[in-house]
């Protein structure tokens, strides 16, 4: 169920980078007067320098872009505007699947009262650690699939460089091990607290929005995982610190909740 | 807030199966259970009967750990019951309402509660087997979905889990509840295959159920312990005597009325169906000179004497109970 679903997803994003991506390019090499349209080749090269008029001219689209790193990283050439449009797209895709595959880990077994028979036999700490973990893995090996597929279809194209590629993936997938643990704690958050399955979903998708929405305002998005996803997949320290928090926030506090929750 | 340190010494208590020491459990300003404190010795088959709302569930979500008691402590064979730690060698429970995922198979749900239960894969799927043979489900229903199969048999897949561990106390919350009665009298005979060996409670609302598989008895009303102990003791404990005649006395109205002289004798009827004279003593001592001199009574009025029944059913002294602390 779970891959027709993600496979749906990645042909749809995968059919949504190829339209995207002829977009881009072709703004790109018209953008770029020095570097002749046949000249394709050196199209990260032309994107670097679009970038740096870019951000030298227009400083505020920085933040646009996700901030200083991630203007950085784009402007040196380490990260293909291609992979930075995947990942931005990923960015607002990934928080809502994660929330789906797994807002019912918990509270179906609460609801169904199925947690009592396993809580007469294990420590509900130990549950919920390995239900964190098990729904950690899936995301990790599902969107693993998801990631490549879509890269594999981009790199199809003529306008992408697979050296950029493969550079800038041991950052993404560091970043990205640390962006699926902070969501899946979070959904975990949501489906202990929320009874039935359903209400923990139909609430944990409004949150999301709704932090969502609070990013548009300044500094809020200093501190919300939305906003330092982009860092986060370019190694950003501060990214870091913001994911690890709200691993042990979210961690935390459903570690409280069903220790204190009578069931 | 709940001390172990004031029931801490185990040698000043008994060391029962069950021990239960001034528990209580409020939701809100509900008092669930109050200040209730029972014994349940090893190898009993204890029922615990009440009516709806007297806090057998909550009882049992208490010794499972299931509930944060709000006083009062309790002990499986002096090892006290802590809220939110697994009774794991303790305490096997079926609880009242939880359900089975319906997904899986009745064996892949006990060998995974096995394994949540400390065994290793194999041992996981010995036990499984075992205890679903033991309730009687053959390999056919072992590898069915458990919402393929019927209401009895979820069940019996349910109290198979109770038998995953060993030597555990196990506690049956209303295991025969809209089971069928074929069903429910195997059930029954699972559960007294087991009494002596497993020390087990057991709720329902069938008083008759209670009164013919159970070795002790206790009577919940409104959170409090009303009654408890030995089911025999309990029935012979009672203060209703019945004397049937063989032969009714000339004048009944005369008899009754000499008996209701005697200061020993509370109330007294005729039932004339029988015919039978039931009373009910004052005072429990001293109830064989009253008893003797019914009997006289009844000689001295030309009746003649049948069986003397002392005590009533499980049911009658349940309503009596239920009735007197409403």
């Amino acid at each position: 169920m779970f891959f027709v679903v993600y496979s749906t997803m990645t042909f749809l994003i995968g059919s949504s980078y190829g339209k995207f991506l002829g977009f881009i390019d072709k703004g790109l090499s018209d953008a770029v007067t020095p570097v002749g349209s046949e000249d394709l080749s050196n199209v990260d090269v032309s994107a670097k320098q679009v970038f740096q008029e870019l951000f030298e001219k227009q400083p505020q689209l920085i933040s646009v872009f996700g901030g200083q790193e991630v203007a950085d990283v784009l402007t040196n050439g380490d990260l293909s505007v291609l992979i930075w449009f995947i990942l931005n797209l990923s960015s607002w895709v990934l928080p809502g699947l994660i929330l789906i595959i797994g807002y019912d880990r918990l509270s179906d077994d609460l609801s169904s009262k199925f947690s009592r028979f396993v809580f007469l036999r294990l420590k509900r700490e130990s549950y919920l650690t390995g239900k964190v973990l098990a729904q950690w893995i899936v995301a990790v090996i599902v969107f693993a699939v998801v990631f490549l597929v879509g890269v594999l279809l981009v790199s199809q194209s003529k306008y992408v460089e697979i050296e950029t590629i493969t550079s800038s993936a041991i950052s993404i997938w560091a970043g990205m091990f640390v962006y699926l643990l902070a969501y899946v704690c979070l959904t975990v958050f949501f489906s202990v607290n929320f009874t039935p399955a359903f209400r923990s979903l139909a609430l944990g998708l409004t949150i999301l929005m709704a932090f969502g929405l609070l990013s548009i305002f300044k500094n809020f998005d200093k501190f919300w995982l939305g906003d330092q996803a982009l860092p986060l997949w370019v190694g950003a320290p501060s990214a870091y610190f913001v994911y690890a928090t709200h691993i042990c926030l979210w961690f935390g506090l459903a570690i409280m909740r069903i220790r204190n929750r009578e069931i | 807030m709940v001390r172990f340190s004031d029931y801490a010494d185990k040698e000043s208590r008994n060391m029962n199966a069950i021990e239960i020491k001034n528990i209580s459990k409020t939701f809100g300003k509900l008092k669930a259970v109050s200040e209730l404190t029972l014994d349940v010795p090893e190898g009993a088959l204890c029922g615990l009967i009440g009516p709806n709302g007297a806090g057998k569930t909550t009882l049992f979500s208490l010794l499972a750990g299931f509930l944060r008691p709000s006083a009062g402590a309790m002990f499986v064979r002096g090892e006290p019951i802590i809220y939110g730690q697994p009774p794991v060698g303790k305490i096997a429970m079926l609880p009242q309402d939880a359900t089975l995922p319906g997904k899986q198979s009745a064996r892949q749900v006990l060998e995974l509660l096995a394994k949540y239960g400390g065994r290793s894969g194999d041992d996981a799927k010995q036990k499984a087997k075992q205890s679903l043979e033991m309730v009687g489900l053959g390999e056919t229903q072992a590898r069915q979905k458990i919402s393929e199969l019927s209401h009895g048999q979820r069940r019996r897949v349910a109290i198979a889990q109770t038998l995953l561990g060993e030597n555990e106390i196990i506690c049956l919350d209303e295991p025969t509840a809209g089971v069928d009665p074929r069903a429910a009298a195997e059930l029954r005979e699972m559960v007294v295959k087991m009494r002596g060996e497993r020390t087990i409670i057991f709720s329902s609302h069938n008083l008759l159920e209670i009164e013919s598989i159970c070795t002790h008895v206790a009577i919940l009303n409104k959170g409090t312990l009303v009654k408890s102990g030995p089911l025999d003791e309990l029935k012979r404990e009672e203060k209703v005597v019945s004397v049937r005649l063989r032969t009714p006395p000339n004048t009944p109205d005369t008899l009754l009325a000499e008996i209701r002289q005697l200061e020993e004798i509370e109330t007294v009827d005729w039932v004339d169906d029988e015919p039978m004279v039931r009373f009910s003593l004052n005072n429990q001592k001293g109830s064989e000179d009253a008893v003797n001199k019914v009997v006289s009574l009844i000689i001295k009025h030309n009746g003649v004497l049948g069986d003397i029944e002392r005590g009533q059913s499980l049911e009658k002294r349940f309503l009596a109970e239920t009735n007197e602390s409403d």
